[in-house]
C-alpha cells in the first residue's frame, strides 16, 4: 500500500448535491479497489489562472488515500471519463504529509457557513505564518549595497573617532525599521489578495 | 536583485520551515519565485540554491496543471 494526494477541478456549474455525487462516486471507486480515503476537503470555488475548456472557474477537491500502486490506473480512468472533472493531478506523497481531519465531505457541505468561518480564521493563521516565514526573504531583497556603505559614509563623516563596531550597531538598526515597514506592506497586499479569492 | 560583490544565502538554508512550503499546494508561496507574466525566475536572481530551486520549479509546474499558477499571463483574462 502506498499513500497518494489527487486534487481535482469540477465544473463550476454543478450545484452541492450534484458536487458530493461525483465526490461519493470517486469514493466508491476507490473502495471498488481496495483504496482507503483518509483525508478530503473542499477548497470551494476558485478562479482558475487561465481557462479550461472555456471555463474561468472551478471548484477544488483535495483527497487523500491509500491504495495499491496497480490500482491507480483505475483510478485515473475514472477521473479521465468524467466529463464534469476538468482537470485532475495525482501525485504519490509520504505517510507523514497525510492531513488530519474529517475523511468524509457531507458533513461539510452541510455546516459551510461554519466551516466557512474555521477556513476563514484557519487562512488567516497561515497567513501570519506565511509572512513571519517569509521576511527573511524580504529583508535579503531589501539588503542592498548602496544602503549600507552610504550610511558607513555618513557614520564615518560625522564620527571618525568612534570605534567601528558603533558604527556598525548605528547601521543595523534602520535596516531593520525599513524591512518591518516592507513587511507590514506586504501583509496587507496578502490580505487584499485573499479577498479576491 | 543579484549585486555582484555581495554574496547572497539561501533562504531556504536560514530558515528550513520554509522548505515544508515548497509544495504546489501552497501556490501562493510559490507566487513569489515567478514574474509577473509566470515565468519562473532563475535562481541566481533570487538566491535560492540549486537543491531547492530543483523543487521549487517542480512544485510551481504542478501548480500550473492544476491551474492554480499560469503558464503565461494573458492580460486579456479576467
Amino acid at each position: 500500500m502506498n499513500y497518494y494526494e489527487t486534487v481535482y477541478i469540477i465544473h463550476p456549474a454543478l450545484q452541492e448535491g450534484r458536487l458530493n455525487d461525483i465526490v461519493n462516486k470517486f469514493h466508491k471507486k476507490l473502495e471498488d479497489v481496495q483504496g482507503e480515503v483518509l483525508y478530503v476537503t473542499n477548497w470551494g470555488k476558485k478562479k482558475l489562472a487561465y481557462p479550461i475548456d472555456k471555463q474561468k472557474y472551478g471548484t477544488y477537491i483535495l483527497c487523500q488515500y491509500s491504495i495499491n500502486g496497480e490500482n491507480i490506473k483505475n483510478i485515473s480512468q475514472e477521473l479521465e471519463l468524467n466529463p464534469n472533472i476538468l482537470r485532475y493531478l495525482i501525485t504519490k506523497i509520504d505517510e507523514s504529509k497525510i492531513l488530519e481531519g474529517s475523511n468524509t465531505l457531507d458533513i461539510a457541505i452541510n455546516d459551510s457557513d461554519e466551516n466557512k468561518t474555521k477556513s476563514k480564521e484557519s487562512k488567516e493563521s497561515k497567513d501570519v505564518e506565511n509572512n513571519d516565514s517569509s521576511e527573511q526573504v524580504l529583508e535579503e531583497k531589501n539588503d542592498t549595497i548602496p544602503e549600507e556603505t552610504a550610511q558607513e559614509d555618513i557614520n564615518n563623516e560625522t564620527d571618525d573617532e568612534s570605534d567601528s563596531s558603533n558604527n556598525e550597531e548605528v547601521k543595523e538598526k534602520p535596516d531593520d525599521e525599513e524591512s518591518s515597514q516592507k513587511e507590514t506592506e506586504n501583509d496587507n497586499d496578502d490580505e487584499n489578495t485573499d479577498k479576491k479569492d | 536583485m543579484a549585486i555582484l560583490g555581495n554574496t547572497r544565502i539561501c533562504p531556504f538554508k536560514e530558515d528550513s520551515a520554509l522548505i515544508d512550503k515548497i509544495d504546489y499546494k501552497e501556490y501562493k508561496f510559490l507566487r513569489k519565485f515567478i514574474t509577473e507574466q509566470g515565468k519562473i525566475i532563475p535562481a541566481h536572481v533570487t538566491g535560492v540554491s540549486a537543491k531547492y530551486q530543483r523543487l521549487i520549479a517542480m512544485e510551481i509546474k504542478k501548480a500550473r496543471v492544476l491551474a492554480l499558477l499560469p503558464f503565461a499571463a494573458d492580460p486579456r483574462y479576467s
